[in-house]
Parts: structure tokens; sequence; C-alpha cells
């Protein structure tokens, strides 16, 4: 157990926590602990494999919200979206195209939403959260005008299968790719002026503008790159289940939205824990996970991530005050 | 208390359908090939009542709960019957589906349109106990009937047939081929996917409990719903694996999940080591089958519903007679035994001109 | 004559803000039916005692008589139970609500004896009542069923005053309430002013010109430093009098000396011109020179000092730098052309609280600290340098912005534009709301930027300030240039008269 704590501590310097963030760390391990002292075999290495397998999908496009939940905006599109671009990808693999060819078509699609959806927020000035549902519920129409609802499947390529299924040494492609995603975007966010102007336009929009930042361009950017990310994200789950399904990505969004806020980051801008993030999309796979195992009623996971969302959003009242001060 | 006031009516009505029900048995399997007699149950009388209509084409609103694989089959049962009727000229079909499975308002709406705009006749699927109980009874009073499909709860006195199989039959199908394959292996451990909680689950379930609770050494160890869905399956079958990594049967209430754990199971390469056993009979369980990583799956006869709805129509609006209160028919189970006799055509709409 | 009754007392008010002394013993009454004028400059303590009767602050110090009772303000509620009301510059109306609903927002007519919040209002009641508060007290016709958002602002106005009415208020307080109205809506409320103080309704009259507050109001009250200096009858007073008062000995605060200017112009404006904000302004600013900018608010002085920042850019005139033609089409052009910008507000447009000193200070130079990885070791030792050259006081780089003291918040975002080496430096209300020792600091920043050839443009609405700090001073009015003083003869009364007088004069020629 201390050596867990001192992990914590060791993680936080070399990584930045803000806010709640070093709480949901802590959750989670008591949780990860409690769970292996339940059933010795959630420790195992399969399961924790299985684990971060599960959360990839969440946490990918999380990492994407971090940044746009840390501008003060907010993405709904994304589940449809990554259920449009595995589309895409399934589509044209049908159609006897390179699987290169078809992943890059689909990361392009995602990330053409993505632009969509930043031009409309920072050009036409709509409302976020108006665009981005808006483009969610079209999005998902034309999925089901395409498919009539019937999966894609015959997915058999093996180098595609690569993408969701392979390892790479003992570490699952998915994993890992979302490992490369995690620490590029960690780059981003905490290492270049990208990062930087993302953050200044949540702490003071106006403030940012005069110090020259352009904010629309910013704006277009972490809308293209969550786009993108979705789109990656619906490339795993494509060629995990080697079937694009209509109903993919169906609630996501709220997934993404709790992951963020469970790890640390303010829906009022200014401030973002990556970490966090990818703590709560794990945290969330380890509850279900845990309920699986103890083959407890699944509808039980709800229950626990709203608490664990509010127990979040309680500590971060209560231990930053910054704002204010 | 509705039932006890309109005992004495539908004591007198029961007299006078049960009599032309039992002459005319024959003839109800003759218009319904493989319908489960026994399954029949009498009418309350509430029902709308036959009427040859000459007027063509006739308007037949087909509205299932949602569009997916399983509904597009009982689709191309309905359309290969109605080529055969002579096509678009004789019957006009108009399809809606809701926009998700629990979408009963879009079911709603598109229920009230079509009673305003008088239809011939509407086939509705239910999700759930009483659902759209007061608009198929306001159709009913506009003199539209109303045929139900693939509902596990056709609880509504006003519906005139009930089209499609019994839902439990289904889970004692998966049942059965258990209990044929591995009564006498010992201690079998069984894991199980349901769907989402409600009525389809609940009677899947139920015919399955019955016949394996026969059989003690078939034990469930696990059972956790995974949302009827391939994404879910595949994760809830990855979790069950890591408590019970012994298990030595998956069954799944829907091949969209099977296929789910199909994946989970080809990770560890256990494909073809834990059974695999299905419901649906979709086109990738079929296949999954003849490559051995299925060891089953239970086909529900979903074109033959499709077919069965136009059958009643035909009967009911064309030729003004009266159908059975239930058309069901037996679910079929598939293994390597005898997939080969499946034809692959079930599954598509096959073009009159072609056939 | 007999003694008139009291309406409001106060006695020995006072109120501390951290380390200013906003408000300090201040006394004053006010009778029933008698306008008072309350003058001063920005940071007299005016606003403050406003807030103190409409409840938005606690004294620390001091009595609050309505009627000859005590009452204890601590909310704005207890200032509406006293019938205290204030008529707020920038108004607080329902824009989508008609007059009737906003003049009973809060306290509508429900049918019943205790009505619930549910019970049905009586419009045919609340829709008299207001009629016959603006037709008879006010004398004023007006569109009751038109939405607030429609009307003019003069009209928003009587509203304004109307609902404060029907709150039974006898003592209103306006703050400029002529600032935005146009002559004939000026006088207009100049009337209604004297049909309130025949309804026997005392007014504090709250404003920055002179004139007006001279002819409308029976007294004046004089604040300055949060102390109240005068309490005359203003038939004994006028304009240049109240300047005098207002200003007092304020002059000897601590200003550098100051260098004399290059020849070179660094900055030259022709004929600038922004349809109405700013017209045909031109002038030079020369290698080393602070310029101040004058003016009322409304003057033009901020859209012009934001216009040459490239936020919200001019449709007409040129600008040059050192010579040569510039395009000031955005901020970020603006930026790259050397020119910097401080605004006003610091917490709304400058700081961001919840990051760290040295994330403030880099903001705006950030493609210094490399192409893409950013060095965050040199923002370190940048910050660190910055601390100690500008005397921040904080706990060090790390420290986030917002737990600093006002002051040094400034000194980091002054820091956050010299990092930047620009040519030009425009600042806002450099020294608002901070106190007298950081104000002195920020001063010797600024001419020290200004004896290292920068041109430096003040914006200010405090004229000593300007006349102490900068070499020469332009004095808008709306939207024109008035004049160009030179700082070294310029007295408060000609920047003054330059703004204000000619007011008066317009008000009165025209």
């Amino acid at each position: 157990m201390s050596a867990q704590t001192l992990g914590v501590k060791s993680l936080g310097s070399r990584f930045k926590l803000s806010g709640g963030g070093s709480g949901i760390l802590i959750a989670l391990i008591v949780l990860i602990a409690a769970l292996g002292l339940a059933s010795p075999r959630f420790l195992s290495l399969g399961n924790l494999t299985d684990i971060t397998r599960q959360a990839v999908f969440v946490a990918i496009i999380a990492f994407g919200a971090t940044l746009v939940i840390a501008m003060r905006g907010i993405d709904l599109s994304v589940g449809s979206t990554l259920a449009f671009t595995g589309l895409i990808a399934a589509d044209l693999m049908n159609r006897g195209f390179n699987p290169f060819a078809s992943v890059a078509a689909s990361l392009a699609a995602g990330t053409l939403i993505g632009i969509v959806n930043g031009v409309l927020v920072a050009k036409v000035k709509i409302a976020d959260f108006i665009v981005t549902m808006a483009m969610m519920v079209m999005t998902r129409g034309l999925i089901m005008v395409y498919t009539e609802g019937i999966p894609l499947t015959g997915l058999s390529n093996p180098t595609f299968q690569m993408f969701g299924q392979g390892f790479v040494w003992l570490v699952p492609m998915p994993v890992l790719i979302t490992i490369v995603t995690f620490l590029a975007i960690y780059f981003l966010l905490y290492q270049t002026r990208f990062g930087r102007y993302t953050l200044s336009i949540g702490s003071n929009p106006e403030a940012a503008r005069l110090v020259g930042i352009r904010i629309d361009h910013i704006k277009i950017t972490v809308y293209a790159l969550t786009g993108f990310l979705a789109a990656l994200s619906g490339v795993l789950l494509t060629s995990r289940l080697e079937a694009a399904m209509p109903e993919a990505g169906e609630g996501y969004e709220l997934d993404v939205i709790a992951a963020v806020v469970m790890g640390g980051t303010s829906l009022a801008g200014g401030k973002a824990s990556l970490l966090g993030t990818a703590a709560g999309a794990i945290l969330m796979a380890v509850v279900r996970n845990g309920l699986n195992i103890l083959n407890v009623n699944t509808f039980w996971h709800q229950v626990v991530i709203g608490a664990i969302i509010l127990m979040a959003v309680c500590a971060d009242k209560f231990g930053g005050r910054l704002k204010e001060a | 208390m509705r039932r006890s006031i309109s005992l004495p009516f539908a004591a007198t009505l029961l007299a006078a359908m049960i009599v032309p029900a039992v002459v005319r048995a024959a003839d109800y399997g003759a218009a319904f090939p493989g319908i489960l007699l026994d399954k029949v149950i009498p009418a309350t009388g509430k029902e709308a009542k036959p009427q040859a209509k000459a007027h063509r084409p006739l308007k037949v609103g087909f509205l299932p709960t949602a569009m997916d694989t399983y509904y597009q089959r009982v689709l191309a049962g309905v359309k290969e019957e109605i080529d055969r009727l002579g096509g678009p000229s004789t019957i006009q079909l108009l399809v809606q589906a809701p926009k998700s499975q629990s979408a009963t308002d879009d079911q709603v709406r598109t229920m009230e349109a079509w009673i305003n705009e008088h239809v011939d006749a509407i086939a509705v699927a239910l999700y759930n106990e009483g659902a759209l109980e007061p608009l198929i009874r306001r159709a009913t009073e506009a003199g539209i009937p109303v045929f139900l499909f693939n509902s596990p709860v056709a609880d509504d006195p006003y519906y005139v047939s009930d089209i499609g199989y019994d839902q439990s039959d289904g889970g004692r199908a998966q049942a059965q081929w258990i209990v044929d394959h591995y009564k006498d292996k010992g201690e079998v451990k069984i894991a199980i996917l349901e769907g989402l909680p409600g009525p389809h689950t609940a009677q899947r379930m139920k015919g399955f409990n019955e016949i394996i609770s026969k059989y003690p050494n078939l034990k469930i160890v696990a059972k956790q719903p995974a949302g009827w869905v391939r994404a879910q399956g595949l994760s809830v079958t990855e979790n069950m694996l890591t408590a019970h990594p012994d298990i030595d049967i998956l069954v799944a209430l829907y091949d969209e999940m099977a296929l789910g754990g199909l994946q989970a199971l080809k990770a560890r390469k256990l494909n073809g080591k834990i059974a695999i056993v299905g419901y649906e009979n979709m086109k990738e369980a079929n296949d999954a089958i003849k490559v051995g990583d299925f060891a089953a799956t239970v086909d529900t006869g979903a074109k033959e519903e499709g077919r069965n709805i136009v059958r009643a129509v035909e009967q009911f609006v064309m030729k003004g007679e009266g159908v059975p209160k239930k058309i069901f028919v037996a679910p079929k189970t598939y293994d390597a035994s005898n997939i080969g006799t499946f034809d692959p055509s079930d599954y598509i709409y096959v073009a009159k001109s072609t056939k | 004559m007999a003694k008139p009754e009291q309406a409001l007392k106060i006695t020995g008010v006072g109120k501390r803000f951290g380390a200013t002394n906003a408000l300090f013993n201040v006394s004053m009454n006010l009778a029933k039916g008698e306008v008072l004028g309350l003058v001063g400059e920005n940071g007299a303590g005016k606003s403050t005692l406003m807030k103190i009767l409409a409840g938005a602050h606690v004294p620390d110090q001091g009595e609050v008589e309505v009627n000859g009772v005590h009452v204890d303000i601590r909310e704005p509620a207890d200032a509406q139970r006293a019938g205290i009301s204030i008529i707020y510059q920038e108004l607080s109306l329902f824009p989508d609500l008609n007059a009737v609903e906003n003049i009973f927002i809060g306290r509508e007519i429900s049918i019943g004896t205790s009505p619930r919040l549910t019970s049905p209002l009586r419009k045919k009641a609340m829709r008299d009542s207001a009629q016959q508060i603006l037709n008879k007290v006010l004398n004023v016709e007006l569109d009751l069923d038109c939405p607030i958002g429609a009307l003019t602002l003069a009209q928003r106005q009587i509203v304004e005053i109307a609902r404060a009415l029907n709150s039974n208020a006898n003592i209103l307080i306006m703050d400029e309430p002529t600032e935005a109205l146009e002559k004939a809506e000026r006088e207009r409320l100049v009337r209604i002013i004297n049909d309130l103080k025949r309804a026997g309704k005392s007014v504090i009259y709250v404003s920055h010109k002179l004139d007006e507050v001279l002819t409308i109001c029976d007294r004046v009250i004089v604040l300055r430093d949060g102390a109240c200096v005068a309490d005359l009858p203003a038939s004994a007073l006028d304009v240049s009098k109240v300047i005098g008062l207002m200003i007092g000995g304020s002059l000897g605060k601590q200003f550098p000396a100051k260098t004399s200017p290059g020849v070179n112009p660094i900055l030259r404006v022709e004929g600038l011109s922004r349809k109405g904000a700013f017209q045909d302004i031109c002038f030079n600013l020369h290698e080393g020179e602070i310029l101040g900018l004058a003016g009322l608010e409304g003057s033009g002085k901020s859209p012009l000092v934001r216009a040459l920042f490239g936020d919200g850019t001019a449709d007409a005139g040129n600008i040059f730098l050192k010579g040569k033609p510039v395009a000031i089409d955005s901020i970020s052009s603006a930026m790259r052309s050397g020119i910097a910008f401080l605004p006003a507000e610091r917490k709304t447009q400058g700081i961001f609280a919840e990051h760290s000193v040295g994330w403030n200070l880099t903001a705006s130079s950030l493609p210094k600290l490399g192409g893409i990885r950013l060095n965050q070791g040199a923002e370190r030792s940048w910050c660190i340098k910055y601390i100690k050259e500008m005397g921040i006081k904080s706990e060090g780089p790390h420290q986030p912005i917002g737990r600093l003291s006002g002051g040094n918040q400034q000194k980091v975002l002054l820091a956050r534009w010299l990092l930047t080496e620009p040519e030009v430096i425009l600042l806002e209300e450099p020294t608002r709301g901070i106190d007298i020792k950081a104000k002195a600091d920020v001063y010797q920043l600024i001419v020290a930027s200004s004896r290292m050839g920068k041109g430096v443009i003040v914006v200010s609405s405090d004229s000593t300030e300007l006349i102490g700090l900068c070499h020469r001073i332009l004095v808008m009015f709306e939207g024109e240039a008035a004049g160009i003083l030179d700082a070294s003869s310029a007295s408060e009364e000609t920047i003054a008269s330059l703004s204000i007088q000619r007011t008066y004069e317009g008000t009165r020629g025209g």
C-alpha cells in the first residue's frame, strides 16, 4: 500500500495533476486494491490487460475532450463520430481498399467532422452544445440510413485486425496506440504553445484574445483533434470487433465527459489533468470489470459511476477555490 | 376488473370461435405452414373483424421496434410474400422504424399517422408489456386490423393475431442442445450473456432454465447483461472469463452478443474450445458454425415470420377469413451436423423475377 | 424658515478594503424634497458610499438613519425596505419584459389575500398602477406593451425610476444618469427630478458633469480620498471651485522625474476614424515620450487606443510606425508591429487567475520560448529576473497569479508586455484599483521604459496622474481630439474644461 502511494507521488511530480486529479488516482488505487482482495483473479496480468483494452475506446476520445473542456467547450458528437468513422473504414475495406488507406480515410473523416464543429463554434459562433448535439444526431442518422441498422462485417484482413487485436510484445496494440496518443497529447497540452493557448482560452477568453491568441484557430484545431481521436477510437473498435456496428459509441459522449470530469478537469475551463482523465477512463472500465467478475448486476455500474462523479466534483469544489481567490 | 366484466361476452364469443377453430385447424395448417396449433389461444372478441377489401393496392404498415439484422430478415419475408401476391400493385408496404429500441414514442407517432391515413392493416412489433395498447385499440376501433410480430408480451385484447414464435421456446431450444451434448459429461459450467432486462430476456431465460434445471450437472456459474450489442458482449465475456476461466459453454441470448464473446475467446485462443451457443442464426453466426467457432445457434424463423404476416393479411383483409390468434412456428437449432441443410437465401430478399 | 425634515442622516461612516481607506468618517444629511449632488474623482469614495446605502457593502463604522430612525443596511433588501433605491448606470432591467412587468418585478400583485408563487396575477391592476406612476407622477407617455429592450435608453431609465417609486422609495440615488442621454432627454430628466422633488422625494445625484450638478442640485458634497471635503449649497459654488475641491492637494503624488523625449516620431496617427467611436484623430508619439489620453467615459479614448492595438479597427486614416505605414487589422498584426496593450480590466481581461506568475508573464511571448517545445527553464529564469527587477511580491514563479495583490498582478502584466520588447506601449488605466505604493512603482516602470526609447500612451481618467506622468495630454471629447496639452503647462482645470466644460457649453449653445 505504501509503495503504491509513493508511486502516486512520483507520478504526480512527473506528470501534472491539478484539482481533483490526485483524488481520482487514489480512488483508482483503492478500488483496484479492494477488488484484488475480493477476487484473486482480478490482479492477474490477463485481467489487467483486458481492463486496459476495454478502457481505450473511451480514453482516447477523452484525451481530446479534456482539451475541449479545458477550453470551456463541450463535444457531444464524439460517439456518433466514432460509429461513423468506423463505418467508413469498414466500408472501404469491404470495397477492397488497402487497410492503411481505409484507416487514413476514416481518420480524415473524423478530423473533418471536428473541423465542421470547430468552424460552426468559432467562426459562426453557435453554442458548442447545440452544434455538437446537432452533429451527433445527424451523423447517427446518416449511419442508420446507410446501414439500415445492419452491422458491416467480414473484416478479415489481418493487417486491419492488428490495430484492435494485435500485440507488440506483451502490450496489446490498442493499448500501445493509446499510450502513444496520451504522450502526444500530454506533450501538446503541457509543453507547447498550443496547449498554453488552449488553457488560456478556458481560463480567461478575453485576456487570451488580448494577448494575441487566435482563439478561432485554436478552437477549430481542438475540435478537429477531438474528431480525429474519435475516429481513431472508431478504427480500434471496428478492428477489435471485426465489425462496424451502427449503434457503436452510443452514450460515449457522456462516458467521455464523465472520465474528464472525474479526472479533475473543471467544466469551468482553464485547467486540465490529462493523467486524471486517463485514470477516470480506466476507473470506469475497472468498475464494470469488477462487477462482472463478482457477478453483481452490472446496472450498479451507473450508480457507482454517478457517485464517483459527484465525489470528484465535490473534492474539486472543496479542494481548490482558486478561481474565487 | 375488465376481464370479469367482459366474461359473459367472452364466453359467448369463445363458444362461437372455438368450434370453427377446431374445424378449420387443417386450413390453418395449409395457410400457415409449420404453425404450432397448440400455441393458439382463443380470441377476445374485441379484435377487428375480417373483411374482404376490394380496392388495390392495400396499404399495409410495417413497424418494427428498430431496424436491424433481424427485422431486415423479417422484412425480406414480407416482401417476398407480397411479390407472390402480385407485388406493390396488390399490397403497398409502408415501413417505418423508430430510431432506437426504446423509442416507443416514435412508434406511437407512426401508428397515429397510419390510423389517420386509414391504412388497411398494421403489423407492429412491441417491445414492452402494455406498449401501444391505446393505439392498437384506436386502430381497431377505426376498423384497421392490427397484427403483432416478434412481441414477447402480447397482452392487449385488440390485436387480431400475434405472429412469430414463443420466445421461451428459443431458450428451450438452446438448453435442449446443451442437454443433448453435455448431459453425460460430468460437471459442465455455463456462462450466460443476457440482453437488457425486459420480456425478451425474461422469457428466453425462463425457457432455458426450465430445461437446464432438470440436469444438476449443468451449472450456470455466471450471468451478466450485455445490452444486446457486440461491444458489450466482448467486454463482459472477457470479464466473466477472468472470474471463471474454466467455463465450458458460453450462451448468449442474441448472436450479436455471442459474436462479441467469440472475439474475446479468439483473443485467448479459446474459440472452438468453449462452446458458444447463440440465438437467431445471424449470417455471421452461421458462418462461425461452419468453421467451428460457434457450437450452435437457434433459428427463430425470422423470414417465415415475415411471410406469415403477409399470409395473415391475405386471409383477413383480402379473403375476409378469420386467422388464428397466435401464428407461431417452432425455432430450429443448427449446429455442425445440420448447418449444411440451411438455405442461405433465407437471409435475403430474393426478388420474384430471379426466383 | 422652518428646518426641513430629514430623510437621511449618515454619521461617521467608514469603510476599508484591505490597505485602502475607501471611505473615512463621512457624515451627511439629506432633507425631504432635496436634491443633493455627490461629486469627486474616481476612487474618491462616491461609489463606496452609494453601495453602502444600497446594501451592497456593509460599513465598518458609522450609522445610517432614515426618517430619524436608525436602520441597519446589510443587504439590498434592507435598503429597499428603508425606501432607498438606486438607479444604476448599467440599467438593471429585463429587456424581454414590458414596462409594467419590469416595474412590478419582484412585487407583483396577485389574486388572493396571501398569494402564493403560483397565484394568478392581477394584470389589469398592475397596468393601471404603472400607468398612474408614469402619467401622474413622472408625466411621461410610454408604450406599456413594448419589451423594454426595444425602448430607448432614456425611456428605460424612466421605467427604472418608476420601478423605484413603485417600491415606495423615498430616496433615489442616481449614478451618472445623463451619461448616455441626448440633450432633449437630459432636459426631460431634469424636469422629472424637479417633479420628484415636488412630490417630496429626495435625490442623491452622482455625476462627473459638474455643470449639470450645479444646475440640478440644491446642495453639493465633495468627496476626496474617501473623506468629505466640502458640503455647500450649489449657489455658493462654480465649476472651477468644485474642481479645485475635488483635486485638493493631491498633486503631490510620487511621480518620477521626466526626461525629455526624443525628436523622432515612433508612432504617427493621421486622420484615424471609426464611425460612432472617434473621428479624424491625428497625433505624433516620439521616442521616449509618454502621451496621456484624457476624456470622459464614452469620449472615444478607449476605442482609439484599442484600435491602435487592432482590437476593433479604424475605418479610415493611417498609422505610421517609425515612418513606415502599417496596416493594423488584428491584434496579432499589432503585436507583430511591436505594439503592446495593457487593458483596464485586470481581472476579466488581463490575468489567467488559476495559472502561475510565470505562465502569465510569458502569455504574449510564447514564440520566444522555442518553436515546438516550450523552454520552461527559460520561462522560469525570465520570471525570476522580472520578479526581482520589478519588485513583485510573490512566492515565486509557480504561485498562481490570482493569489497576488492587485498591484503585483499589474506589475506581472506590465512585465508580460515588456517581455515582447515593444516599440509602443498602450496602457489603459494602469493604476486603477491598486494601492499608493504600487502606483508609484508602476509609474517608475512606465518612465523607465520610456527612457529606453519606447513610446507610451496612457489612457487614464485620473488627471493628476496624466499631468504628473505624461509629457503631453490629448484630451478627447465626443470622439474628437479636443486639444493636445503640454503637461508642464496643463492643469486639471484645463483638462476638465476640455473634457467637461465643453459639454456644458454644448448643452447651452445647442
